[in-house]
């Protein structure tokens, strides 16, 4: 089948204090249909303005895009027909209510009188907004104001749904109530592209994900066919307080085939171990034959942000720290 | 969709705006009130001298004031806008299948449709004192007028578009609100001036609307005032239409 959004080779640039600045630099992606598909990386990382292309916001320097069987480029009109796009801000009127709002954004989709009033309501259900439907948006909590931000993306009935950090500044448990939200577009055949710089929200929540830094696409695939590509685990043993011991637990443990290495930190020993859930035992083994002591034992397994720290050279955070200074 | 239902759309979303924000009502109905109350009295007690014309005082006065309304009616909306595009509305009205155009024109509309309801109230209210009404001529003049609030209503929203912060727009806007207005000679009129400010006046399109106000209100259509102001005005109107829906195509909101 063919993919519901294809990408070659898109790139833009723009000046900034008079240097230009590439903001994305000839990237490639194809989105299935039906799948949610995660795109990460640090702020300023080029990911807005990547969707703000696709959503045919922003005119690109160059490349190709096909969305929903349609040339971005040459048929605009018709892809924003096909797709939904949520901006970070939402971009409700918030002098005006959900029912309102809906209802506007209904028509400018070319619905009739009739069939916009009806979809409206059928979007207030769907989202949950009928205790406030007739509430002015001014006055709306953070998540409720989110969901009406989905639902005016959603009222033409998309096929392709763009959402630019839908979670950001959300409490936990309104997060996860989104995330329930875009699971059930899934659900019902809508394709879901969203930008996040949270790891554990594209872990979660995404089917497949690209990882983008400083405009290029340093990773694609599944959350789990990622973190494979981190062969080690990290297993931290805390010991008995005795430095001679932990010297000696040090060095009988770098001796094993399986440890890549372990680095001591005063009682506390890192371990760098290729598939540490099986190792786990053997260790606890050998400790105990050495009557060593153990206090406490960590395994962490490798995370999005291994996968973007070994892809780029540096943690996400710091990531974003560059760009802010 | 089509261009006038979209339109129709994004007019008629900025009238329900407006209508319920009360603020927006009382300065639209209430400011040729004040207009009327702080500054006809003084024109009563206007003695006739050099320069003035035979007619009415107010007469002389009225279309100054008219267009005063119509530029600043349109001046100063691009604060509104930014607003707007922060709140990402801009945004989203540019992802659906609309034409951009009519996301521009329907607040213009709204802005003329506001302008030309505080000129009618401000001329009914004037009559009482004096003011003598050619009505061939008012109409003439409010479309003279019309033209002058959609020029700097799209010129102020197109520079909030690409500026995108009240604090960079306000000194534009300033700056040449004030020299535009003065030397259109709004409260006497030009022909006082010495020559290099008379000059200077034909470089600004408000001149020639005030000018051809000053003819229309008498219903004297054969000056050339008249068609000089529609020659200045129609080709500006044009020019400042196309940069605003070039930007508003390629805004990055």
């Amino acid at each position: 089948m063919e993919p519901i959004l294809e990408v070659k080779k898109l790139r833009k640039s723009y000046l900034s204090k008079g240097k230009p600045v590439e903001a994305v630099k000839g990237i490639d992606l194809e989105i299935r249909r039906g799948e949610i598909f995660g795109f990460l990386g640090p702020n300023g990382a080029g990911k807005t303005t990547t969707l703000r292309m696709l959503s045919s916001l922003l005119v690109p320097d160059g490349g190709e895009a096909r969305i929903a069987g349609y040339d971005l480029l040459r048929q605009p009109e018709k892809v924003r027909t096909r797709i939904g796009y949520v901006s970070q801000t939402g971009g409700s009127d918030r002098m005006a209510t959900a029912r309102e709002n809906l209802y506007l954004q209904a028509r400018l989709y070319g619905m009739a009188g009739k069939s916009a009033r009806e979809r409206t309501a059928a979007m207030i259900m769907a989202f949950d907004l009928d205790e406030i439907a007739d509430r002015k948006v001014v006055t709306y909590s953070g998540g409720q104001h989110r969901r009406l931000d989905v639902a005016l993306g959603m009222v033409h009935k998309p096929e392709l749904l763009f959402l630019d950090e839908p979670t950001t500044g959300l409490d936990p448990q309104n997060r996860s109530r989104l995330w329930k939200e875009v699971w059930r577009l899934r659900d019902e055949g809508v394709t879901v592209f969203l930008t996040t710089h949270y790891m554990d929200e594209a872990d979660m929540l995404s089917d497949r994900v690209a990882i983008m830094d400083r405009g290029e696409i340093v990773a694609e695939g599944t959350p789990s066919g990622l973190k494979k590509r981190i062969e080690e685990d990290t297993i931290i043993l805390g010991l008995e307080k005795n430095g001679a011991v932990t010297e000696q637990a040090k060095q009988f443990l770098t001796g094993l085939p399986f440890v890549r290495e372990a680095v001591q930190n005063r009682d506390k020993l890192l371990l760098m171990v290729r598939d540490g859930e099986t190792r786990l035992p053997q260790i606890l083994r050998l400790l105990d034959q050495h009557q060593i002591g153990l206090k406490t034992i960590t395994l962490s397994q490798p995370t999005l942000d291994d996968v973007f720290m070994k892809e780029t050279g540096h943690a996400l955070h710091d990531a974003e720290k560059d760009l802010n200074r | 969709m089509n261009f006038l239902t979209a339109l129709k759309l994004y007019y008629g979303r900025k009238i329900t705006e407006s209508l319920r924000n009360p603020a927006f009502m009382i300065m639209t109905a209430g400011l040729p009130v004040l207009y009327l109350v702080f500054f006809a009295p003084l024109l009563k007690n206007l003695p006739a001298g050099p320069g003035l014309p035979t007619g009415g005082v107010l007469n002389m006065f009225m279309p100054g004031l008219l267009c005063i309304i119509a530029f600043f009616g349109g001046l100063y909306v691009g604060f509104g806008l930014v607003d707007e595009i922060r709140s990402g509305i801009i945004e989203r009205f540019r992802v659906t299948p609309t034409s951009r155009l009519a996301i521009l024109l329907g607040p213009v509309l709204r802005d003329v449709t506001a302008m030309l309801v505080q000129a009618l109230i401000i001329t009914l209210l004037m009559i009482p004192f004096g003011f003598k009404v050619h009505w061939g001529g008012l109409l003439t003049l409010l479309v003279l007028m019309a033209m002058i609030t959609w020029i700097s209503a799209s010129f102020s929203y197109t520079l909030a578009l690409k500026l995108k912060s009240e604090d960079a727009i306000a000194p534009i806007v300033q700056g040449i609100s004030w020299p535009l207005l003065l030397l259109a000679g709004f409260l006497l009129p030009m022909s006082l001036a010495p020559g290099w400010l008379q000059v200077a006046a034909h470089f600004d399109p408000l001149y020639y609307a005030v000018e051809a106000g000053r003819a229309l209100i008498d219903g004297d259509f054969k000056q050339p005032a008249v068609w000089k102001a529609f020659a200045v005005l129609i080709p500006l109107m044009a020019i400042v239409s196309l940069w605003a829906a070039r930007s508003y195509r390629k805004a990055v909101a």
